[in-house]
Parts: C-alpha cells; sequence; structure tokens
C-alpha cells in the first residue's frame, strides 16, 4: 500500500521523473519527506507541494468507517470455554492480538491445539469454519495430541476417523527455527492465509526463538531485538485486521529482578520480552500452576475484562474448566507475578485461598 | 524594509533563479508584470505569477497575518465559548481544570494494560454528550495504529454513559436530547480509522483537514498511538524526530482552526541514567514538548494513578483512578456514575 | 545587490538600464565594482555621467560609519530593560529583558518556558502597561492563565482586561506563517498594534523551534535557510523598533547524555542571552514541585554558568496561598 508507486498515485509523468531524480518513486518515499524537503525535490512551492502531498496521500490513507459499520459484522472467535467466553465479552476478538503465557508445562501448547480445534468447527457449533496456520518454533506440535483433544472434546463430531484426519488437514503447521526464518513466514503470510482460508493464525512460541538468538547482556542486542518483536507485532496485527481474524501468540516468563512493584523485594517471576512486547498485544491470559492439577487463567491486560483468575485442569479434551471465577487486584500487566510450579509441594496438597496466591 | 526572496514561500529552485537575476529583495518585484518577470528570470510565466502572488500578499499591507491576530481578551472570550470534554472520573476533571481541552492537544503516557485506552475510549464516547447534559455534543475521529479499538468496549462504555444520561433527565429538552443519544448514534458519530505504518498514519492527517470541514461536529481526534508505528522500521532517528515535530505542528494546527481537542497516546520506555533504569515516555526528549498537556499513568502496586505532568495553565496534581465495566471513573464509590450499575465485575482498586 | 532600475537617480534612463543589462550589469553591487572607465566605452556613455550615477548610488546603498559614542548616547537614550517581574530571573539577567536583543529559554517538556512567558507578558502589560506581541506556535498559550495571573496581581477587572487587551495573539503553526507575520511586524503592523495604550515593547515567540525544528536536518539547506531568515527578521525587528524578544527553545540531549539547546550551532549565535530551565527533580517519580533552576548558559554581560532556583508559582503567588495550594494539598494524598 504504502509502497505503491507514484505513478500510481496519480502523479504525473513528469513529477514521477522529477522525483525519480532524487530517488523518490514510492508512496511512502515521498510521504517520508517534510514539507519543506518536498518542496526542495519537487520544486514547487508550498502551497503546491502540500497539494501534491494531499494527492499522494489520497492513495495512500486508509479508509474512514464509522464504529456503527464494524458493530454490525462484529463477532467473536468462542474459546468453548463458557466463563472465559463471558468474561472476554464472547471470545478472542477479530483482529486482535491475544497473548498466552506462562511456565512451561502449565497448558499453553494444549490451548493452542485446543483452539486450532475449535477453529475448524462448522459455525452452526461455534467454530470458524475456516483453516489454521500454526506456526511452531518449539517443535511442541503434535498431530496425535491435536486429533485426540479433538475426538474427545467432540465424541459426536469427531466420532469417524476420516473427518478429524479432515480436520487435522486444515491446521497447516510451519516449523521455523530461527528468528529469521520466523520473520520470513510472516512476511509471506498473507499469501498463506488466502491459499488456506485460515481463519486463526497461532505463533507458538514467540520468545522462545528470540530469547535463543539474542543475548540481551550484550549492548545493542535487545535494541535490535526490541525492533525485530516490534516488526513481527506489526506484521500479525495488519494481517489481524485485513483478515479480521483472531492471532494467538505464546510466551515464555522470565525472572524480574529489583522488586519494583513486588511486596517481597526480591525477584519474581513475569511474562518474558519487557515492556515494549507488553504493549504489542492486545489481550494477556498467563497461566499458571495452582498444585500438581490444578492450574489458573488470569486476565491479566484486556480492553473490555476485568482482572480475573479462572480455574482449570488439563484433560484428555483439552482444558476444562468449572466455576465463574474470581476477580483479583491486577497490576501492571508486565509485572504481574507468575506462579510456577517449583513452588509448591507435592506432598502438601491443602488448598489455599485464590485471591491469597494471585497477590503473592 | 526590505524582505529577502529566500523568506518566501517558493520552491528553492525558482528563489535561485530570482537571486541570480538580481532580485534579492521583495521590493525589487513589486512593481513587476509576471511576463516580464518570466523573461528576466527565465522563470514560466505560472511560476512567476506565483512569485508576484506571494510578494503582493505580503507586501500590500498586509491581510497575510492578520487574520491570526487577536488580543489576549478576544482569545479569553474565545476560550469560554469553548467548553471541555469531561471525563466522568470528577477527580480527573478538576485536574485538567474541568476536562478535555478542546482546541489543546493532549498525550497520554502509561504503561502497558494502565487504561490509556480505556481513557481514549471513554473521551470518544464522553465527546457526543449532548449539551444539554453538559457534554458537547460532537463527534470523534479515532485513529487506531494498535489494533486495540475494541468494539465490544466502545458499547459498553456507551452503554453506560446512555444509561447514566437517562437518568438525570429532568426537562423536555433533555428528553428530546435523549432520543438521539442512544448506543447506535454514538457508533455512527465515531469516525474510525486503522492506520497500519507511520506513512499511512502520516497521510491520513494529510487529508484529516479536509474530512473535518466536511464534518465540521468533530470535537476529538484520538490517536491510539502515536508510539507504535513511530518506534519500527527506523534506521534513522533524526529522520523521525523530523517527521514527528512537523506532526506534532499540523496536530496543533488543526486542533486551533478546528476547535478540536487532539489527545494522542504514548508508550513507555526505559532509559538508562546513571546506572539506574527508569521509566520515560517513548519517541525521545524532543516529542515531549509537542503535546500542551501530558497525563502520565501509572501504577502504585495495584491502584491506578494519573499524574499531571505537563500543562500550561496548572502546576499538576496526581489522581486515583478505576477502570470499571462502565468505563474510566473515579475511585470514589459515593459518587451517582458508580451506583448505576455498579456489578461484579468492577476493577476496584480497592483502598 | 539591488537590481537597477531607470530612476533610481538622476541620468540613470531606461536606454542606459537597457545598455549596462546588455554589458552584463544588473544590480548596484554590478556597477559600484565594475570598471567605470571600461563600462563607458562598452556602454558609449560619457565617463562623467556613469560617475556621477555611481556616486549616487553609493551614497543610498552605502552603510554610514558611527560614532561609538554616539551609538552610546543613542543606545542609552533608547534602551530599556524590562522586569521580567520574578527577581531571581531578574538578576540572572542583569536586570531584565534588553530592549533591542533576542533573549532566550530553552529547557525540557514540562521545565515551565511557557509559563514564564505569560508571567513575562502579563508582568509588561500589566505593571509596566505596555503592549506585548506573543507569538504562539505550539497552541500552549490560554488566556484564562493569563487571567489567572492577572487576579492574583490585582481583583479589579477593568484593569485585568486592559491588560489582556494589551497582548496581542498570533497562532502560527508554520514557518511560512511565522515569516510573514514578522514581517508584517516589521513592515509596520507592530506600531498598529500599539493602539490601545502603551507601545510595543517586547515579542515572545514561544517557541521558535516547534516551527524550525521540523525543516532542520535530512538533505537540503533550505531549512537551514529559512531559519536564518527568521533569526535576521527577529534581529532587525528587535533593533529597529526596539523591543525585546524573548524566544523559547526545545533542548536534545549530547552524546554524553548532557542537556543542550537546540537547533544546533548556527541557532546559538543568534540569541545574545540564552537561559536553559530544568526540573528541580532528577528521579522519574512525579513530584508536582513548581521550582525550576535556571541556568545562564549564554550571556555578554554576566559570567556564564550561574544557577538560580524559582518558583513558577511567583507569577501567580497569591493563588497558591488560597485555591492552588488546596487542590494541591486535596490531590496529593
Amino acid at each position: 500500500m504504502a509502497t505503491r508507486k507514484l505513478k500510481r498515485a496519480g502523479v504525473s509523468d513528469d513529477m514521477c521523473e522529477q522525483l525519480k531524480r532524487h530517488q523518490i518513486e514510492s508512496c511512502k518515499d515521498l510521504l517520508s519527506l517534510s514539507p519543506v524537503e518536498v518542496m526542495n525535490v519537487a520544486e514547487l512551492s508550498s502551497r503546491r507541494a502540500s497539494e501534491l502531498l494531499q494527492s499522494v496521500s489520497r492513495a495512500v490513507a486508509p479508509p474512514v468507517t464509522t464504529a456503527l459499520e464494524l458493530w454490525r459484522q462484529h463477532s467473536c472467535f468462542s474459546t468453548s470455554l463458557p466463563a472465559l467466553d463471558r468474561l472476554l465479552g464472547g471470545g478472542l476478538s477479530r483482529g486482535t492480538l491475544t497473548e498466552v503465557t506462562g511456565p512451561s508445562g502449565c497448558g499453553k501448547t494444549q490451548m493452542c491445539l485446543m483452539l486450532s480445534v475449535l477453529a475448524t468447527l462448522p459455525k452452526s457449533r461455534g467454530g470458524l469454519d475456516s483453516g489454521v496456520i500454526y506456526i511452531d518454533t518449539e517443535s511442541a506440535f503434535s498431530a496425535k495430541r491435536l486429533v485426540e483433544i479433538a475426538q474427545s472434546r467432540f465424541p459426536d463430531h469427531f466420532g469417524c476417523r476420516e473427518r478429524a484426519l479432515q480436520m487435522a488437514g486444515r491446521v497447516h503447521v510451519f516449523r521455523e527455527l530461527t528468528c529469521q526464518n520466523v520473520l520470513n513466514r510472516l512476511d509471506r503470510l498473507e499469501e498463506d492465509i488466502i491459499s488456506t482460508g485460515a481463519g486463526l493464525i497461532i505463533l507458538d512460541s514467540v520468545a522462545s526463538v528470540v530469547r535463543k538468538e539474542f543475548d540481551t547482556t550484550l549492548p545493542g542486542n535487545l535494541m535490535h531485538r526490541s525492533n525485530m518483536l516490534s516488526h513481527e507485532a506489526s506484521t500479525l496485527k495488519y494481517l489481524a485486521h485485513q483478515f479480521n481474524i483472531p492471532v494467538v501468540l505464546t510466551n515464555q516468563i522470565t525472572t524480574h529482578l529489583g522488586g519494583q512493584g513486588s511486596e517481597g523485594g526480591s525477584g519474581f517471576v513475569t511474562a518474558a520480552l519487557g515492556n515494549t512486547w507488553s504493549h504489542s498485544v492486545n489481550t494477556r491470559l498467563i497461566v499458571q500452576y495452582v498444585d500438581a492439577r490444578q492450574r489458573q487463567i488470569l486476565i491479566a491486560k484486556s480492553p473490555v475484562a476485568p482482572f480475573a483468575v479462572l480455574n482449570y485442569t488439563i484433560e484428555k479434551q483439552g482444558i476444562c474448566m468449572d466455576g465463574q471465577g474470581a476477580l483479583y487486584e491486577g497490576t501492571d500487566p508486565g509485572l504481574q507475578p507468575i506462579r510456577v510450579q517449583t513452588e509448591f509441594n507435592y506432598n502438601q496438597t491443602e488448598p489455599m485461598d485464590r485471591t491469597e496466591q494471585t497477590q503473592q | 524594509m526590505q524582505r529577502s526572496v529566500f523568506s518566501l514561500s517558493l520552491s528553492p529552485s525558482v528563489k535561485r533563479k530570482l537571486v541570480n537575476a538580481g532580485f534579492q529583495f521583495t521590493n525589487d518585484l513589486l512593481h513587476l508584470k509576471p511576463v516580464q518577470l518570466s523573461k528576466e528570470a527565465t522563470l514560466s510565466q505560472l511560476e512567476a505569477l506565483e512569485v508576484l502572488q506571494a510578494v503582493r500578499k505580503e507586501g500590500g499591507g498586509g491581510d497575510a497575518g492578520a487574520s491570526s491576530s487577536l488580543t489576549a481578551l478576544d482569545l479569553l472570550q474565545k476560550e469560554q465559548d469553548l467548553r471541555r470534554i469531561v471525563t466522568f472520573s470528577s477527580q480527573l476533571d478538576a485536574a485538567l481544570g474541568g476536562g478535555l481541552p478542546v482546541g489543546k492537544t493532549t498525550e497520554i503516557c502509561g504503561a502497558p494494560g494502565v487504561g490509556k485506552t480505556q481513557l481514549c475510549l471513554q473521551l470518544a464516547v464522553d465527546v457526543q454528550v449532548p449539551q444539554c447534559f453538559g457534554g458537547i455534543g460532537g463527534q470523534v475521529v479515532y485513529i487506531d495504529t494498535e489494533g486495540s479499538f475494541l468494539l465490544q468496549r466502545v458499547v459498553d462504555i456507551a452503554t453506560a454513559a446512555v444509561q447514566h444520561c437517562s437518568l438525570l433527565v429532568e426537562d423536555d429538552e433533555q428528553r428530546v436530547a435523549m432520543t438521539t443519544f442512544t448506543v447506535e448514534t454514538i457508533l455512527s458519530n465515531t469516525f474510525l480509522v486503522r492506520c497500519h505504518d507511520y506513512v499511512e498514519l502520516l497521510a491520513e492527517l494529510h487529508l484529516l483537514p479536509d474530512f473535518l470541514s466536511d464534518h465540521p461536529r468533530v470535537r476529538l481526534l484520538v490517536i491510539d498511538s502515536v508510539a507504535f508505528p513511530f518506534r519500527q522500521h527506523f534506521e534513522d532517528l533524526s529522520q523521525r524526530t523530523r517527521l514527528l515535530n512537523g506532526l506534532a505542528q499540523q496536530l496543533i494546527a488543526m486542533a486551533t482552526s478546528h476547535n478540536m481537542a487532539v489527545l494522542m497516546t504514548n508508550q513507555m520506555t526505559t532509559r538508562l541514567r546513571g546506572g539506574q533504569s527508569q521509566q520515560v515516555p517513548a519517541l525521545g526528549e524532543t516529542w515531549g514538548h509537542a503535546p500542551t498537556s501530558r497525563l502520565l499513568l501509572h501504577w502504585a502496586g495495584s491502584r491506578r494513578l494519573a499524574a499531571i505532568f505537563k500543562s500550561p495553565d496548572h502546576t499538576g496534581a496526581t489522581v486515583q483512578y478505576q477502570i470499571t465495566s462502565e468505563g474510566f471513573r473515579d475511585i470514589d464509590q459515593s459518587e451517582q456514575t458508580h451506583t448505576v450499575q455498579s456489578t461484579a465485575s468492577q476493577r476496584d482498586t480497592g483502598h | 545587490m539591488v537590481v537597477l532600475r531607470e530612476g533610481m537617480c538622476p541620468g540613470l534612463d531606461e536606454a542606459l538600464v537597457r545598455d549596462l543589462r546588455a554589458a552584463g550589469i544588473t544590480t548596484v553591487e554590478d556597477v559600484v565594482s565594475s570598471d567605470i572607465e571600461e563600462l563607458a566605452q562598452r556602454c558609449t556613455v560619457s565617463y562623467k555621467a556613469l560617475f556621477a550615477i555611481r556616486r549616487v548610488l553609493l551614497a543610498q546603498h552605502a552603510a554610514f560609519p558611527v560614532s561609538g559614542a554616539d551609538l552610546y548616547e543613542e543606545l542609552l537614550s533608547s534602551t530599556a530593560i524590562l522586569s521580567t517581574g520574578n527577581p531571581s530571573l531578574d538578576k540572572l539577567l542583569d536586570p531584565g529583558l534588553y530592549t533591542g536583543e533576542i533573549t532566550e529559554l530553552s529547557g525540557g517538556p514540562g521545565s515551565g518556558k511557557s509559563q514564564v512567558c505569560f508571567g513575562v507578558a502579563v508582568h509588561i502589560s500589566y505593571q509596566l502597561k505596555q503592549s506585548v506581541i506573543f507569538i504562539d506556535t505550539t497552541g500552549g498559550l490560554t488566556a484564562s492563565r493569563l487571567l489567572q495571573m492577572l487576579q492574583a496581581e490585582t481583583s479589579n477587572t477593568e484593569e485585568q482586561m486592559a491588560a489582556l487587551q494589551r497582548i496581542h495573539i498570533f497562532r502560527l503553526f508554520n514557518v511560512f506563517s511565522l515569516l510573514d507575520c514578522l514581517y508584517g511586524l516589521r513592515g509596520g503592523r507592530l506600531q498598529q498594534a500599539c493602539v490601545g495604550g502603551g507601545s510595543v515593547k517586547a515579542v515572545i515567540v514561544d517557541s521558535v523551534s516547534a516551527v524550525i525544528a521540523p525543516l532542520l536536518g535530512g538533505k537540503q539547506n533550505e531549512g537551514m535557510s529559512l531559519m536564518i531568515q527568521v533569526a535576521g527578521v527577529l534581529k532587525t525587528m528587535a533593533k529597529d523598533f526596539n523591543v525585546a524578544a524573548l524566544v523559547t527553545n526545545h533542548v536534545t540531549r549530547s552524546v554524553g547524555g548532557e542537556v543542550q539547546p537546540g537547533l544546533g550551532a548556527s541557532w546559538s549565535h543568534i540569541p545574545r542571552t540564552r537561559i536553559l530551565l530544568e526540573r528541580q527533580e532528577r528521579a522519574a517519580d512525579i513530584s508536582h514541585s513548581s521550582v525550576r533552576s535556571a541556568t545562564l548558559i549564554k550571556s555578554s554581560r554576566r559570567p556564564c554558568h550561574i544557577r538560580e532556583q524559582f518558583d513558577l508559582q511567583w507569577w501567580s503567588r497569591s493563588k497558591e496561598e488560597s485555591s492552588g495550594k488546596r487542590k494541591r494539598d486535596e490531590t496529593g494524598s
């Protein structure tokens, strides 16, 4: 769009030639100049320069819609977990980025697999009746588990093996194990979405490749890393909006030092990838341990939902939730402490007060 | 009084030609005819005409800047005619001097999830509150660069606002006003633009003056956020600064000429200073000059605080707020606005 | 460089101008610097006539030598020193804003540049009963703030209104309208603004960097040229009309992390006096202290790097005791 050639934006041939002499060929090149620079390269007076900028802008600027028009075509992607759906206002919002973060083994990948199954379901059953793009950077995707979830969660629908295999065929897995590969994949994803008819994008996980390749203790690396992450985020947001589909990402955890915001003063565990990344995701769900079997899901950042905590277990049919969930006192989603496995004792099965745990 | 031709808003090549032909000052050009000038300075006739128009506009005793000149007294009267946009949080209103100022630019900075977008959405609804309820009955242009505009949330906030106003109805005027203040009209008066990168954002801003002339009731422009598109794809930071400076001037000019409030959000970034890291608003030091007022939302444990960091008429204040299911509110429970629809799903910050 | 025109001086008629132009002589400068004898031959004009023309042109366009004593006399009679209304700043400025000079305030966001400008404007218009031109390029000016400051000075509404009327505001947002406005002022509108009592004694531009900074940098020097134009017109206006020019500038951070005024080295020669304003607290947390420090970083009268502290509340000091203070106590808890 922005890289559209000036010629196609209704700029006269003479002017195109004139601008080409200054290596200005696309709308982006021209709009990145200040008005005085435009006067200079186009040899125009300031009034005519702003006319030129306006006409080029017309070719680039996205359309204006009213919220009412959008509201009429609004729908959510149900997570099939009624309590979570209720809090999130119907499910995962289309066109936005939802992040699931938490310690390993807590069910992030399970969540992704379950959502993949849901997306392929027909619309009459609350699904999207579409394909899924599944970018797997941890080699954690298991087709066997995918089919298992499908068959045990919806035994009536996936009763026959053929249907289950058909479902699995609609989940397109891309295994990308380096940062560069992930980026390349994202840049080409537009084509993949069209060809596979995808209605859901899953990136599991954002953090693993990035954290593997960038040692942030080295100077300059942090900068490079955040550039890369914001590039990823903007590409995903672009795709989410253009195709009006939900995007689900997973993230890892890190130890936050310095004690800022924690009462203890010592380090605690929180979502990885830093503050800037936290801005990029629209919704952040944190999964954490309660005891050996019980897990919790926290809504840590959401434009619609309040801070809430829900208990769940991982069963054969994926994630199962009981209860309606409770509210908790939330804080900065970038600093929300996360409970990890090492913090509880297997022998001690004494139940604890939920809200107390989340406050640490 | 001689004015150099270099100071005219003409193309640099035309100015060079004028000077080469010996026309250093505008006085030298005053009595010339276009054809004569085009011959003498080897300009095209069209260029020559443009030169002369520029010179006459300036030299003719001047209506050039006169239209924008007014005394402080005139300005005061103008300001008093402009009402502010109330936030539904009386404490924040008080800190802002009565609400969000129309005709000014305001920036909200803050950590992720602290409520920047919430405040934007709240104000996008608030600006539409009819005049008889103390609002300004305007429309809003919402430029979303992060994909964080959530309709579901707007509907929640709008429903709460409509309900709040319907409880206040006392006279016929207000009853009539309520018929056109519904969730549906609120949504139809919200113009949404989704920009994916800074080029689209800049393009949109070039077109906005025309859009505003066509929609004279627009009283609020929201850009959520300025930071996101400008924090990527920039190898050359000086170019970014230049573009941001230009953008700031464009916004201020629009805010002034269309009597519109401009609300922008900015992210926070970590800066190392003297071995200590601290959270500062992103986009650099120079950008800090751009907004007229700066509001900083931050966490203090589980409390949310809003601090006024820069403001032309108040030296600053800090207030506590909460985000409820109805929107951005005071923490004080005794407020009428809260009792309307206090549900279980309230993010109470507690005291 | 002024183009030769017929009738500029006796003897310079249309035919001669045409002939001179044919010989490559188009401006006064050309005439003055050419060899008259050779020129007379080439244009077939009498040497005497040309010589006379040259003498007249020289007399018309040359600068006059002025003796230092005369200059001093003139300075004494015309220069005024305007108090800013704030004792600490006055002390730093030794002892106020000088007419005929450009004074610059620079500082980071929220450092109080605009507040100082408002205070100065109010002080000059109310206490000194003189007119002020206030050019606002950032949209930061609110008349209600000016009124608030005036209310601290007097409770007489009529006087407040009269003072407000002496402040003339221009709101401009790009460099070309700024130039148009400044040239317009210099071309006579400055005197017109005096109507309503008191002559214009100060021109305040808040901020000059807001319109110039977007022009600088990149692969062009047009922006630099425009900046010099702004500087030039400000300077001559200050000199010719004996007004004090007060401009504000933003700050940039040098490689070493040190704060310095923006707009680069070329601009740094323009203001005669530069003051850097800073917030007192260094930490990230937002305390609402109104105390600022001002450092003199360029001056021809006092040694540099003198630092003074002052309170932004000074201009509305009685305000602070009443509602202002209460407000802060209320919300600061």
